[in-house]
């Protein structure tokens, strides 16, 4: 009787299993499959009751029955693992099937970009800190006073021939106003002489303008200027500054000329060249023309209450808009300030 | 200024070793500063153009215009081809280009065919040859020249390599053939051998000049001379005179530019006969007095002009330029030729007055000599005079006024080292200084020295050791290790440390721009008035700061706001393709603000008179016509927020000022806030605006602005704790008008709530869950069940406690006191705000 009942139970145990079996194939998915275990073998899944049954059993069937039962269970647990690896496997398949054309995106471009003049003034900035100077600047709209008489650069004189300048009227339109839009950055030097005391060593970068507009000329451009004040300041240390600079910007051994020239607010005074960067291997030297400098006037100093025979200086200065052409390759000043997107967005870097 | 290459050598002793070539004299000018800024070699291939002898003329078979004119070039005898009016009698000499010449434009002389006849070489016009301006007629040359002889050996000059320099305002001296030379005998270590030819004692004319004005006129030598023949001067000055670029005119004309060019002194010749009673005044002019120039101006003149007068009228504008009335023109006899020296900035003065740039105002602007090289160029004229017209001298004056002292210069040797960085060795600097006429004495470290009336420039010992180093070489200055005292980045100098803080701010503002896909732009300070008319509409506008002599009325006046340079910008990229700008750039705005700024330090006095100048941010994006992309006005705030963002503090987009800026469309506007202070605004451009600028009709484009005097950039961080226990979060839906801003129901709920009670450790709104903080937009919804005008906007609250987490009814209390609040400040602004 006993062993009959047995029978019974393993004999549900095999039906139950027969049944799994039929249903697991039928499975694609991971939640089903689930609830296709719970209804099995979870807690009160129907193979899991059947082990209820086990009390009733005679000592030796129980042994009979628990190893079935333990066969069972192992044989359905072995089928969802399976199952489940089956349907990962396939999940897999398809999530791989997918296709996107991601070379659509990339027609669309919003890369931002620096002005090259900016990127010009930042290397510039960058070097020269390197080099021991602190970058400064002043107003665009400067008095007289500042942009050419504390120069050494009367009234009067044929020296203020030299730069065309912008005169601006002074509030409520008063016409002799003495300002003017400042020619050079020349006049933060004054600013700075007045301000600090020595020793001085700045760099005054921005924006100037002139009284001329033609395919070499800007009527807003940009200027970078240096000063050093200091004892025993020598003409011979502005040469080999302006070697390091030359080479710090570059990055390569370029050669720095000097040549005699004037500029009121500087004596002596010379333009300076450097070897160009840019010519081919084994061709001639090329000079470029970078700018102006030489020792600070005497004149100048006084009129900044620094004494000439316990202080010298040298200062230097030059285009950053021509820089910045040399060192991108634009051809026309005009590109410059002409706001063409097609031109911007040539300079990410 | 245009020098001669062969005037030059003609000045110098002659060359020790090889002639210096071209290339390397040209670099010895430029290294003493007077920059070679072009060369031009004249002359080469007519040594095959010879002088010739006509033999005989007969006409052209073939053309009335054409003759046929047989020549003997020294070797053979030829026929050719001339169209000339001006063929001289058989036995004229004539220039003629045999077979094989190059003419200049490179025209190469063959054998041709002349309407049916063979001709063999050319007769040449001065213009062909380019040795002088004439192209109507053949050159008609000396009798006495031997035919073969080649036209270059004739005439000096022909042959020729001229410099153009660039001679800076301080070396007047340089403004002549002479004082080049002089320098360029220095440097080469050439003597110096030009000297003036002497001149002839003449009787002194009482009378000839009166010197009304000595404050003005240092010195004026009067020559008076009489039987003058007033004609072409010959060949090799006109030659030269052409090089040179200068038009010849008349030999007297031409003897004082040839004087010019060749001591920088201005000259002046009148003719004696039209003076009243034959005699000059130097004074000042009296006011409207009228005077025709040489060049047939006719001006009125001014009380302060300076005026070279005969007894009655003005006869020349002093140093700037002659009278037309006593020119001197051919059939003139008796003349009075004018050396003199005037102050340069009356002079100055004067030929700006009238605009008149002339050879004569430009030098004696810059300082002409009123010693030697004066007496040296009328000494020349006169010789010159005498020679090439027939004239004979037939008395003279040499009048003196004030001229400058010539103040005696302490020169240290020591000095010279501390500030060049090398010795130069005291014989090579005694021989440079004495080479330049620099008179010296003493010996040892400190000289006296007293430098020559020609050069001006010479005043202080900086200026003699400029000419030390130009001579001794800048290329000899030696490398130093050129390292600062004391580097300033030790120093904390306060005014320093906020300009690099301004930098840094700019730089982080740009990159963050950059970041965004915004491309940098630089436009002019300075704009078209009316471009800026409608930023000068709102009430705050304050008056612009105009240019006083602009190049154009387009750019007159200094930029008010950045939004016209951005907007000229986008009209600039419409017209010329269609696609989408993002734009941004960083400037400065300028105006005069009411009542004067005040400041501290040394600048301050002069500060005060100054404009105000401030700095913007500005940013303008766009879509294209063509372009699919598309963009609002949440574009441009997302930009300005994430730009912000990128300086830390608590950043917000506001609710527009009550008075909405009237370059904005008037409901997509708002401002921005970094820690509640307002620092910008966004918005899109007003419709008007876009019209104005001729924009396409339908494109929209959006604008932000930072103003950057008010942001920070040297914000440092600061940690706070992170939330331990989870918030809750209540859902609020409020129906409110369309122009209410999200912003002012979020700055209600955050008041209201703030003001509601709290439990010490209870919840409250705080940020930290979400990006968006503690109270986030969910959804705008406009449409069906919302009324006109309205819409509902789904606010979703977080409430948190920072010790424990939240209960229920706890928030649920906070959550109604704050939603009741709020409601009562948004109802009195919009009474139909509700809660749905």
């Amino acid at each position: 009787m006993l062993r009959d009942v047995s029978d019974d139970v393993q004999q549900a145990l095999r039906a139950e299993l027969g049944r799994f079996e039929a249903a697991v194939a039928e499975v694609n998915d991971a939640d089903a499959l689930y609830e296709l275990q719970v209804q099995y073998i979870g807690k009160k899944g129907s193979v899991s009751k059947l082990r209820s049954q086990m009390g009733k059993l005679e000592p030796e069937a129980r042994k009979a029955f628990g190893m079935a039962f333990n066969e069972v269970k192992k044989a359905i647990e072995a089928s969802i693992e399976g199952r489940k690896q089956a349907i990962a496997a396939a999940a897999r398949e398809a999530d791989l099937s997918r296709v996107e054309d991601l070379t659509m995106a990339g027609s669309v471009s919003s890369v931002g970009s620096i002005h090259p003049i900016t990127r010009t003034r930042r290397e510039l900035a960058r070097v020269f800190r390197k080099l021991g100077f602190d970058i400064v600047d002043g107003p665009h709209i400067e008095h007289e006073l500042y942009n050419f008489d504390k120069l050494n650069i009367p009234a009067d004189h044929p020296a203020r021939d030299m730069q065309d300048t912008f005169f601006v009227n002074g509030r409520d339109g008063e016409v002799d106003s003495n300002l003017v839009l400042r020619t050079h950055t020349s006049p933060v030097q004054i600013r700075t002489m007045l301000g600090r005391k020595p020793p001085i060593r700045i760099v005054a970068m921005g924006t100037v303008f002139r009284k001329d507009d033609d395919a070499t000329h800007s009527p807003m451009f940009h200027q970078i200027e240096g000063l050093c004040i200091d004892k025993g300041v020598t003409m011979a240390d502005l040469k080999t500054t302006l070697y390091r600079f030359v080479n710090a910007f570059f990055g390569e051994d370029l050669k720095v000329r000097l040549r005699p020239s004037f500029f009121p607010f500087v004596e002596p005074g010379a333009e300076f060249d450097m070897e160009s960067p840019f010519t081919a291997k084994g061709a001639p030297r090329e000079w470029i023309e970078l700018g102006g400098s030489g020792m600070v006037h005497p004149k100048v100093l006084e009129a900044c209450d620094i004494e000439p025979e316990e202080y010298s200086g040298w200062a230097f200065g030059f285009g950053i808009d021509r820089m910045a052409t040399l060192l991108h390759g634009v051809p026309d000043l005009r590109l410059l300030f002409d706001g063409d997107v097609r031109f911007l967005e040539q300079f990410p870097c | 200024m245009l020098i001669s290459r062969q005037w030059i050598e003609s000045m110098l002793a002659p060359a020790t070793g090889e002639l210096l070539s071209d290339d390397a004299f040209s670099d010895a000018i430029t290294s003493l500063g007077l920059e070679v800024e072009g060369v031009t070699h004249h002359g080469a291939g007519l040594e095959n153009v010879v002088v010739a002898r006509v033999e005989a003329i007969e006409p052209h078979p073939n053309a009335d215009k054409l003759r046929l004119v047989t020549v003997f070039d020294g070797d053979r005898t030829i026929k050719v081809v001339c169209g000339a009016p001006n063929v001289p009698d058989p036995g004229g000499k004539i220039a003629f280009a045999r077979l094989g010449a190059v003419l200049p434009g490179d025209f190469k002389i063959g054998a041709r065919e002349i309407r049916g006849v063979h001709s063999e070489g050319m007769i040449c016009a001065e213009e062909e040859l380019d040795i002088g301006p004439d192209g109507d007629g053949i050159m008609i040359l000396p009798e006495s020249w031997e035919p073969g002889t080649p036209l270059p050996d004739a005439v000096p000059g022909i042959v020729d390599t001229v410099f153009e320099l660039g001679i800076t305002p301080n070396r007047p001296d340089a403004l002549g053939h002479v004082g080049v030379a002089a320098d360029l005998a220095v440097k080469l270590q050439r003597a110096f051998t030009h000297e003036a030819p002497a001149q002839a004692e003449v009787p002194s004319v009482d009378g000839l000049v009166t010197l009304e004005a000595p404050e003005r006129c240092g010195r004026y030598i009067g020559r008076t001379f009489e039987g003058a023949t007033v004609g072409p001067a010959p060949l090799w000055m006109r030659v030269r005179l052409h090089r040179l670029g200068l038009r010849p005119i008349n030999n007297v004309v031409d003897i004082t530019n040839y004087v010019l060019m060749m001591w920088g002194q201005p000259l002046h010749v009148f003719d004696r006969a039209k003076l009243d009673e034959g005699r000059v005044v130097v004074r000042l002019a009296s006011a409207k007095e009228p005077l025709t120039t040489l060049d047939d101006a006719e001006i009125e003149l001014d009380a302060a002009d300076l005026v070279i007068a005969d007894a009655k009228a003005p006869q020349a504008l002093a140093g700037v330029m002659g009278g037309k009335h006593s020119g001197v023109e051919p059939g003139a006899q008796t003349l009075l030729l004018e050396a003199a020296w005037f102050v340069p900035g009356f002079v100055r003065a004067a030929a700006r007055r009238y605009q008149f740039n002339t050879d004569s105002s430009y030098r004696f602007e810059r300082g002409v000599d009123f010693g030697e090289k004066l007496t040296g160029a009328a000494a020349t004229a006169e010789s010159l005079i005498l020679e090439l017209s027939g004239a004979r001298v037939t008395g003279g004056v040499d009048v003196a006024g004030q001229t400058p002292s010539v103040e005696p210069i302490t020169l240290r040797l020591s000095r010279v080292e501390a500030l060049l960085g090398m010795a130069i060795p005291a014989d090579e600097a005694r021989r440079v200084l004495s080479g330049l006429s620099v008179a010296i004495e003493g010996q040892g470290d400190t000289w006296t020295c007293t430098a020559p009336t020609h050069r001006p420039d010479l005043v202080c010992e900086e200026d003699l050791i400029e000419e030390l180093l130009r001579h001794y070489g800048l290329d000899r200055l030696p490398d130093t290790p050129s390292l600062p005292s004391e580097p300033p980045g030790l120093r904390v100098d306060p005014g320093q440390r906020a300009l690099d803080q301004l930098a840094q701010l700019e730089d982080h503002l740009l990159d963050a721009m950059r970041a965004q896909g915004l491309q940098e732009v630089l436009s002019f300070a300075f704009t078209d008035p009316a471009d800026l008319e409608p930023f000068s509409a709102a009430a705050s506008a304050t008056q612009h700061v105009k240019v006083a002599n602009p190049l154009r009325t387009q750019t007159s006046t200094m930029r008010t706001h950045m939004m016209p340079g951005l907007l000229r910008a986008l009209a600039t990229n419409v017209a010329r393709h269609a696609r989408a700008v993002r734009l941004c750039e960083l400037g400065r705005v300028y105006d005069w603000p009411e009542g004067a700024p005040s400041g501290e330090g040394p600048t301050a006095e002069i500060d005060a008179q100054l404009p105000r100048e401030q700095r913007r941010a500005a940013f303008l994006v766009s879509g294209g016509v063509r372009d699919a992309v598309t963009m609002s006005g949440a574009t441009v705030a997302e930009v300005a927020t994430a730009v912000l963002g990128k300086l830390g503090g608590v950043v917000r987009v506001e609710a527009p000022a009550d008075e909405r800026a009237p370059w904005l469309h008037p409901g997509v506007q708002a401002q921005l806030s970094v820690d509640g202070e307002v620092v910008g605004e966004i918005g899109e451009v007003h419709p008007d605006l876009m019209r104005h600028f001729e924009l396409p009709e339908g494109l929209r484009a959006y604008y932000g602005e930072l103003w950057v005097d008010r942001l920070q950039g040297d914000r440092v961080a600061r940690h706070h704790a992170l939330p331990r226990f989870p918030s809750t979060s209540r859902d609020l839906s409020l129906e409110m008008p369309i122009d209410l801003a999200a912003a002012t129901a979020i700055d209600a709920l955050t008041a209201a709530e703030a003001a509601a009670e709290h439990a010490e450790d209870g919840p409250a709104l705080r940020p930290g869950d979400t990006a968006g903080g503690s109270i986030e937009v969910v959804d705008d919804y406009r449409g069906q069940g919302v009324p006109e005008g309205h819409r509902a906007l789904l606010l979703r609250l977080h409430y948190r406690a920072p010790g424990r987490s939240v209960k229920d009814d706890e928030v649920q209390a906070l959550h109604d006191a704050a939603v009741a609040g709020a409601l009562k400040t948004l109802q009195a602004v919009a009474s139909t705000v509700r809660v749905r």
